[in-house]
């Protein structure tokens, strides 16, 4: 017969709010020549690596691509930019995901990501061309994509969030309709120069 | 960059069947010398369709092993696409010279991106494979080496079925 304590115990563990099941570390890299910072994890059959974008390659990268300097300015310090790898690395099964489910964490609580749609609404007021909104949908991460076995693909991923910010990043995907999810550590955006 | 997409070398090469085997949307695009190329046109060859840029780190790195690829297929009923989105010849020029290889198989110009928005694409790179008769049958998503045996096995096997 189990005791009183043992089983507010048992209760208590019951109510507890979902965590990831899986105590996968996160690995943080730093490049020796440019200082730019990398962190990476491997989880329940999923990669995710976020390596910091500097905002003089947002600038480089998106000024040749037709984007007005405003606008340009608006991308690299208005939030902070990864190059993002996501990886279905099953053998067996195909998973799907939605970065609207995926949260940033930090001391004052959680937000979405910043999505490619919050974007193009900004650029279609700016009159930004069809060209370079073309280009930057596709140098985006895509906000929904479903993974067959061997799939994967790298992209910008973006947070609403100061230059040089630390944030965990809560990520979520579905495996044969079933929710997974992970928390990538002690994340940092980058700032002016890394180095 | 290329560091980090490097590792999908030593992951295994796979293409997904698409279900149904919906029919190819047809295009005719221009490569970079203006000549007219016609997908409906290659009916009886297997065509390796690839969508790419030049700023997309995987699209790049995938190069190499498409050439490789096209050097062991061409002359059969094969046929290869590199259907550039969005960028002009100059551009395209500028990529395949620091590529350090010759890239021999057509590069076509989606320079508006119109075609694109009739293939199921919403990533670079992404690959299909049509069959002889048309039909899109294999799909990949992300960068892939294309000389791997297990995909040209797949492709060889579409070839022989004209």
């Amino acid at each position: 017969m189990l005791s009183r304590h043992v089983l507010a115990g048992v209760i208590a563990i019951c109510m507890m709010p979902a965590l990831p099941l899986f105590g996968a570390e996160s690995v943080h890299t730093t490049d020796p020549d440019t200082g730019i910072e990398s962190w990476e994890i491997h989880t329940q059959n999923v990669s995710l690596r976020l390596t910091q974008i500097l905002p003089d390659q947002v600038r480089g990268f998106y000024s040749a691509r037709g984007f007005d300097a405003e606008s340009v300015e608006l991308l690299a310090t208005g939030a902070c930019v990864f190059q993002t790898i996501f990886r279905n690395e099953s053998a067996k099964r195909a998973i799907e995901f939605n970065l609207a489910d995926w949260r940033v964490l930090t001391a004052k609580g959680e937000q979405p990501l910043r999505l490619e749609r919050d974007w193009q609404q900004e650029w279609a007021k700016r009159r930004v061309s069809a060209s370079a909104r073309t280009a930057f949908r596709f140098a985006l991460y895509p906000t929904e994509h479903r993974y067959e076995i061997g799939d994967w693909n790298m992209g910008m991923t973006t947070y609403a969030l100061p230059l040089g910010s630390r944030f965990d990043l809560r990520f979520v995907w579905r495996e044969n309709g079933k929710r997974r999810e992970a928390v990538l550590y002690g994340v940092r955006c980058a700032e002016e120069t890394t180095k | 960059m290329l560091l980090q997409v490097a590792r999908a070398d030593s992951t295994p090469q796979t293409m997904t069947a698409v279900p149904d085997k919906p029919a190819a949307p047809d295009f005719a695009l221009q490569d970079a010398d203006r000549v007219l190329h016609r997908l409906s046109k290659q009916r009886g060859k297997a065509v390796l369709v690839n969508f790419w840029a030049t700023w997309c780190p995987p699209c790049r790195r995938e190069m190499p092993s498409m050439q490789r690829a096209w050097k062991k297929l061409q002359g059969g009923n094969f046929e290869m696409y590199a259907v550039n989105v969005g960028e002009d010849e100059d551009t395209i020029f500028g990529f395949t010279f620091s590529t350090g290889v010759e890239l021999t198989f057509p590069i076509l110009l989606d320079r508006d991106a119109h075609i694109i928005k009739a293939w199921p694409v919403v990533a670079l790179p992404t690959s299909f494979v049509i069959d002889p008769q048309g039909r899109i049958v294999y799909r990949a998503v992300g960068g892939r080496e294309w000389d791997d045996p297990q995909l040209l096995r797949q492709i060889r096997e579409l070839m022989d079925n004209k």
